[in-house]
């Protein structure tokens, strides 16, 4: 960007301390709001890409209800429970980050921009053992997939399927958020948010919640739908 | 300061909202394993099914709310997000009604 005054060469674009807009904004707020305005119209093509897996989770569901309920029945709801708290608890830490950067407090971001990304790796660490017990009981759709009731064979392995998918997407949306989350962490240890411009924080912030939304929904309709039978 | 308005979130708030989210995650998994019956033509499963998204959506909404500020957001984003919400049922909607009716 060009629009540096002299007397300020390293403006807000550039890094630094970003008390001041960019030049296309009037003052600091209207560029906080159309911030977060505009990530809000991201999440929203998010909730449209995962609306479409729900959507069609939810037909095969109702297609294939039995076999779609035993094979949820293969879950392990132990560890699903658990990483759901973990989830719930880096949203915690997060939106906590977000207060630091609202209140200025530096160390305050960076300590809790790094817990959330412990806790982002926990909630993985977690999903590889998962992933792995699915492999080695030859749940993975594909050639290899085994099913005991070979009548329900196609079916359970539609569910594999989307369980794979819903929860595949859902990781690699966790890895990407962990990896801008270091970034910003580096940022905010080199005193780039202050109370009057945190929105960048604040947006992170958004990613990371939605990445929790999307988690409170497929918990109960993977893991939990085959419990009580 | 032009964000203060932002700080009317306590960090008070914060942890009631973490609490109860972890209460509600530890309801809808115990509530998965009771039995129902069928009641009338609702098959059990369908009962369940209703109220894991009746949890889900109220663990969904503090998160919206409080973690999401969109309880203090500008109403140009809370009409985006009704927005979103529309076209969502749009799409599961429409998509119902032809495969419910096949």
């Amino acid at each position: 960007m060009s629009t540096s005054s002299p007397a300020h060469p390293h403006s807000a674009a550039h890094g630094g301390h970003a008390d001041r807009p960019a030049h296309h904004f009037d003052d600091l707020e209207q560029q906080r709001r159309a911030g977060t305005l505009g990530m809000w119209g991201f999440l929203i093509t998010e909730v449209m890409f995962f609306g479409g897996l729900f959507t069609g989770y939810a037909y095969y569901r109702y297609r294939f209800t039995k076999a779609f309920e035993a094979a949820s029945h293969h879950l392990d709801i132990v560890l699903g429970t658990i990483n759901t708290a973990v989830l719930i608890g880096s949203s915690l830490t997060m939106v906590l980050a977000v207060h630091a950067a609202q209140t200025g407090h530096r160390k305050g971001i960076v300590r809790n921009l790094l817990l959330t990304i412990l806790l982002g790796t926990v909630f993985l660490g977690i999903k590889a053992v998962e992933y792995g017990h699915k492999w080695h009981e030859h749940h993975v759709p594909g050639p290899h997939f085994h099913w005991t009731q070979d009548a329900n064979a196609g079916p359970a392995q539609l569910f594999f399927s989307f369980y794979f998918a819903m929860t595949g997407m859902h990781a690699l949306h966790m890895v990407i958020g962990m990896g801008l989350i270091g970034v910003f962490a580096w940022l905010a240890h080199r005193g780039r948010f202050t109370p009057a411009n945190y929105t960048g924080v604040e947006n992170l912030g958004l990613y990371w919640h939605f990445v929790d939304l999307i988690w409170i929904f497929l918990f109960p309709l993977l893991y939990l739908m085959g419990a009580s039978h | 300061m032009s964000a203060s308005k932002e700080h009317a979130i306590s960090l008070k708030t914060y942890y009631a909202v973490f609490i109860a989210l972890l209460v509600l995650t530890a309801v809808t998994t115990a509530v998965a394993y009771i039995p129902v019956s069928n009641m009338g033509r609702i098959p059990a499963g369908a009962i369940h099914l209703i109220l894991a998204l009746i949890i889900a959506g109220a663990k969904a909404t503090l998160v919206v709310l409080y973690f999401m500020h969109v309880r203090h957001a500008s109403g140009l984003t809370r009409l985006f997000i009704a927005a979103s919400l529309g076209f969502l049922l749009l799409l599961m909607g429409f998509t119902f009604a032809d495969v419910l009716r096949r």
